[in-house]
């Protein structure tokens, strides 16, 4: 028999321990590396280019009440830009092109969100890519092009069972009770084709069909025809490239002057996003910390398995001793039994762990339109195994010098 | 000489001083020979074979087994020695028992530098011991007879030189006794390796040509000692 083979019969002969361990190690590493997979995607997610916006004009308040809301519709605009000001910025040497939106409608849960149509066909939602509406990438319809037209994201338009020629009537808020603009009917002509990001949960209507709403009011409709007096929830702003693509550096400039104004600021998301990881850091910490004690647990789960085994096993190590087995041998049998032990629960439970992460990316897909990827290669995934199959080592480490100082004549023979 | 031991003693380390247990000025084993070992219970016949079989270091003499000095080996040494030269049986809990009886006879020359397992091989001592049907079964599902019919064909599987039985029959009936002696005598001769039996049953000693009285073995035991 081969040294595998009696590692393989000692396992299977205990194999309710064995199954146990496994398993035990699986679930603590299948928990620590769905949870490193998942915090790294979500940063990647919030940080992957700033959602293709190198900056955002919107009006004084919380940078990141600002970003949240304009990049991932959540939270409320603090208040309103000026048109004047926003075509203003437009005219600085660093800005390439703006996108105005209007914040603040919603329907069945989901943000409508007024906008330029230039966002259709400039905006690059990530490096390079632009929305598509083409059937081939699981869109359907067009961009909106009169006043009564909407898009829906295709997330929004799977939950909400929006297809081209549905028709709904706006909230005019985001909150549950705010009231419906009951007279204005806006008919969907498009849904986005997937994109993996926030925008799927969103749904768009033109820009100026924002102020011809019924409801807001005559000061509100007046912006429509008079520019000096026409207000937006912010822009997404394109600055210009330099050599490699590198941002013009005088954008930080036109941020200084735009914030020392009192009509608006500039946010760079990429500025403002990792704060928001700063603060919500000790979270992160929390998660791994607890993941971490669970994967420890299943390791020390595997220490009493393997001493309890031990105990049981001091008679059979003994008669392999007996049989020509050395010391290191038996020692080495152990280890083994520990290696096998380990890595397989390490294997399995980064297997469990990429399922977790493709169940779970769904249900967080459905909730924020954020892809999550089960293929994605996590931190965890590169320094689990080796570090599992160390500490199993360890773990093994106590059972096996017992097994190398085994007394074969005590364990073994009968007394005459 | 298969077996050569000169000046033998054993001393258990006591409060009170050393208390002697072996103490064996000279005893030889030829090669092939078959030997039994007879006395009554506690004498330190078992003791005797585990210093053979260099499980247990002697206070002090020489024992020589196969031409080798025993212990002037390290002890991971003597282990491969024993797995090389040397067979043991026990009274009992002689098989491993998540092994089949194949694997058990296999595991056998596992642990022998230079025997390779053979399964072919591994079956005919199983046939020649009557269990070749019973291959497939484990220690929990045959009789104790059984057991130590497997027993001896592991111990014949590596080639030993030497075969150390240390009251095979002990947990048996007089019939299947006689049985498992016959059976181990002949395997031994077929087998060209020696054979030492250690026993108190006087029905078993009777069936060899050689029989050591260990009380006349031992001085310790004949001035009084033993263990």
């Amino acid at each position: 028999m081969k040294f595998r083979q009696i590692v393989l019969k000692s396992l299977c002969h205990h194999w309710l321990s064995t199954a146990l361990a496994i398993v035990s190690i699986a679930l603590g590493v299948a928990l620590l590396d769905s949870v490193v997979s998942l915090r790294e995607q979500t940063h990647r997610n919030f940080t992957q280019e700033g959602l293709g916006v190198d900056a955002i004009l919107g009006p004084k308040g919380s940078p990141l009440q600002i970003v949240l809301n304009a990049l991932y519709h959540l939270e409320e605009m603090p208040g309103k830009v000026k048109w004047t000001y926003y075509k203003k910025v437009l005219s600085s040497e660093v800005v390439e092109s703006g996108i105005p939106f209007i914040t603040g409608h919603s329907y069945a849960g989901f943000r409508v969100n007024a906008i330029d149509e230039n966002f259709f066909t400039s905006f690059e939602y990530l490096p390079g890519q632009h929305f598509s509406f083409a059937p081939a990438d699981g869109g359907q319809g067009r961009a909106f092009s009169g006043n009564k037209e909407a898009v829906a994201g295709h997330e929004a338009a799977r939950l909400l069972n929006i297809t081209p020629g549905k028709t709904f009537n706006p909230t005019c808020g985001v909150n549950a009770g705010d009231p419906v603009h009951v007279n204005d009917t806006i008919t969907f002509v498009g849904i986005m084709a997937p994109t993996g990001t926030p925008h799927d949960r969103a749904i768009y209507i033109p820009l100026k069909s924002f102020y011809t709403l019924g409801g807001h009011g005559g000061e509100v409709q007046e912006m429509a025809q008079n520019e000096e007096h026409r207000e937006i929830s912010g822009a997404y702003l394109k600055i210009k490239r330099i050599r490699n693509g590198v941002i013009h550096p005088g954008i930080q400039d036109l941020k200084y002057s735009i914030n020392q104004s009192s009509q608006a600021q500039l946010v760079i998301p990429n500025e403002v996003l990792p704060r928001l990881f700063s603060i919500i850091g000790w979270v992160d910490l929390v998660i791994m910390g607890i993941a971490l004690l669970v994967t420890l647990l299943a390791l020390l789960f595997l220490f009493i398995a393997l001493l309890s085994a031990l105990r049981e096993r001091r008679r059979d190590l003994a008669l392999l001793r007996c049989l020509g087995a050395t010391r290191r041998t038996v020692m080495g049998l152990m280890l083994c039994e520990s290696l096998f032990m380990s890595a397989a629960g390490a294997a399995l439970g980064i297997a469990l762990g990429h399922l977790i992460v493709s169940i779970g990316g769904e249900f967080i897909r459905a909730e924020t339109g954020l892809r999550f990827s089960a293929a994605y290669v996590s931190t965890a995934d590169l320094y689990i195994l080796p570090v599992v199959i160390l500490l199993g080592l360890l773990a093994g480490a106590v059972p096996a010098v017992q097994a190398y100082r085994l007394g074969v004549l005590k364990n073994l023979t009968p007394i005459s | 000489m298969i077996v050569k031991i000169k000046e033998l003693l054993l001393e258990y380390r006591t409060g009170a001083g050393a208390f002697p247990v072996l103490e064996i000025p000279e005893w030889t084993i030829g090669a092939q020979e078959q030997v039994v070992i007879f006395g009554p219970s506690g004498s330190g016949k078992s003791t005797l074979l585990n210093i053979v079989a260099g499980l247990l270091p002697p206070t002090g003499g020489s024992v020589e087994v196969c031409g080798c000095e025993l212990f002037g080996m390290s002890e991971s040494l003597r282990d491969k020695f024993r797995g090389r030269n040397l067979s043991y049986i026990f009274q009992s809990f002689n098989l491993l028992q998540g092994y089949t009886a194949l694997e058990n006879v296999l595991i056998g020359a596992t642990f022998s530098p230079g025997a390779r397992p053979d399964r072919n091989q591994a079956m005919l001592l199983l046939e020649r011991v009557g269990l070749a049907h019973r291959h497939h079964h484990y220690p929990s599902q045959m009789s104790i007879g059984e057991q130590q019919r497997v027993t001896i064909a592991r111990a014949l599987v590596k080639k030993p030189k030497l075969i150390l039985a240390d009251e095979p029959t002990g947990s048996l009936d007089p019939h299947h006794s006689g049985e498992v002696v016959r059976l181990l005598r002949e395997a031994c001769g077929e087998h060209n390796c020696a054979l030492v039996v250690v026993s108190h049953e006087t029905i078993i000693a009777r069936e060899f040509e050689r029989q050591i009285d260990f009380r006349q073995l031992n001085r310790a035991q004949a001035d009084g000692g033993g263990k």
